[in-house]
């Protein structure tokens, strides 16, 4: 068979033919996958639920979705799983964490990570019970979530991954403020609230340059809390009261929150 | 020359990483263990040999001018194809490669073998071409993935071999990659020279 000439009209038809076989085969295929693909994320999802709420995989558990922002819930009758995300080393980290009502972590699982592997990939297993900086079971209102050294929080960072222990502190932090305050306004107000309210010192200013790339990101919505909080620590002696006040006052509201929750989860 | 030398020509004389130096960004980003690396070398041996064979079905039909952009179409199907059934079959293998299998794509000893080899030969004689590059990519990315597992974190395909502190680090990372690479590449010139 000799080879087609080069003419504009043998051009255009053969690369429209292949391109139209293309296109169908990959509908066909797509077709065929879709549903199992679909399948296979649901079945992980719902397995991360369970291990992530210390609820045996052999156990039935309903699970109630709901989406605010950025975070997702997974509400059962155990405790809540939260879906969070936060920027990570090498890209996005987006975790589940599962809560008890009154905000003790049950457990956690990662769902998508681009960390590198060997430093930042422990985190799946360093912050684990038998980990080194174990999380379970702590509650993130008397804990600090947030590297021992730099962010003065109570966990021990991953050897040599400091950012991603950060980004992953930094979303059981969110999500444990979107679940219990409501408070799902962008990460970063998050983060700096909690930071406030659960330190007993008042929060240095920090000065590492990725956090100051992360206040310059820091969206205009940032609520007037977040002022009145900066406000707050720089008012040298009496910020240690306003704080302590603050503390009862969000315990108080801790608590409400949580029995309001259980309420509806009751119902 | 017959199908057991295209076959042996692809592993040994012309190994696309080893001698033809096609494929790097793949063979640099994904070897950080053995399995990764032997996983993006299947992926891209099955993509290798479908093109070629249907690269050489349609090489007749397809006019010159137009011919990169047909190849480009067949190539980027196949490999959403891969994609799908990767991601319905083999979702963990798929997650670590995660970004690797699009840019599969790009992946120049695909294109290259498609002008140099399945644009001029046999629809058979082109298969056996996919298999053998495919597999000398494999194995390449299987040995320098092995290297840097095993000088990093004391593992070989996920196997502990080492006590926990040993390791460094460095080789499971970007510049051990290319330190691997070099000295692989430097081993087997020699090999070569000593023929």
């Amino acid at each position: 068979m000799k080879k087609l000439k080069s003419s504009l009209i043998n051009m255009v038809v053969v690369l429209t033919t292949i391109s139209v076989i293309a296109g169908a085969a990959l509908a066909a295929i797509n077709k065929y996958t879709e549903k199992k693909i679909s399948e296979i994320k649901s079945e992980k999802l719902a397995q991360s639920i369970k291990e992530v709420l210390n609820v045996p995989a052999s156990e039935q558990l309903t699970v109630e979705d709901e989406t605010v922002n950025d975070f997702i819930f997974h509400k059962t009758e155990k405790g809540t799983a939260v879906e969070s995300t936060q920027n990570g080393f090498g890209g996005k980290l987006k975790i589940l964490v599962g809560f008890d009502k009154e905000g003790n972590i049950l457990g956690y699982s990662i769902l998508e990570t681009q960390e590198t592997p060997g430093l930042g990939a422990k985190a799946s297993e360093w912050f684990q019970k038998d980990g080194k900086g174990c999380i379970i079971g702590k509650n993130p209102y008397t804990t600090r979530m947030g590297v021992k050294k730099g962010d003065e929080g109570d966990i021990d960072a991953i050897t040599a991954s400091t950012i991603t222990s950060r980004a992953f502190l930094n979303a059981v932090q969110a999500a444990y403020q979107a679940l219990f305050h409501g408070n799902t306004d962008g990460v970063t107000s998050a983060t700096q609230e909690a930071n406030v309210e659960s330190c007993e010192t008042v929060k240095p200013e920090e000065t590492t340059s990725d956090t100051i790339v992360s206040k310059k990101a820091e969206s205009s919505k940032a609520s007037n809390k977040t002022k009145e909080d900066k406000k707050a620590s720089t008012d040298g002696n009496t910020a240690a009261t306003n704080v302590s006040a603050e503390q009862t006052e969000d315990k108080n509201a801790a608590t409400t929150d949580a029995t309001t929750a259980a309420t509806a989860q009751e119902q | 020359m017959n199908n057991f030398k295209i076959l042996l020509n692809g592993i040994i004389k012309e190994n696309p990483t080893l001698v033809l130096m096609l494929g790097m960004c793949p063979t640099l980003a994904t070897t950080s263990n053995a399995i990764n690396g032997m996983s993006m070398g299947i992926a891209t041996m099955f993509v290798l040999v479908m093109s070629n064979f249907i690269i050489s079905l349609i090489k007749n039909l397809v006019p010159d001018m137009v011919r990169i952009p047909c190849y480009i179409v067949v190539i980027a199907t196949l490999v959403t194809i891969l994609q799908m059934l990767m991601q319905a079959y083999v979702p963990d293998i798929y997650n670590t490669l995660g970004l690797f299998i699009p840019l599969i794509v790009v992946n120049c000893i695909i294109l290259g073998r498609a002008e140099a080899f399945a644009a001029k030969n046999n629809p058979i004689a082109s298969i056996f071409d996919g298999v053998g590059i495919g597999l000398g990519f494999t194995l390449a990315l299987t040995l320098i993935g092995a290297i840097r597992e095993f000088l990093g974190t004391g593992h070989l395909f996920g196997i502990k071999l080492q006590g926990e502190d040993y390791g460094m680090l460095m080789f499971v990372l970007a510049p051990g990659a290319f330190l691997t690479l070099g000295y692989v590449i430097a081993i087997v010139n020699k090999l070569k020279k000593e023929e």
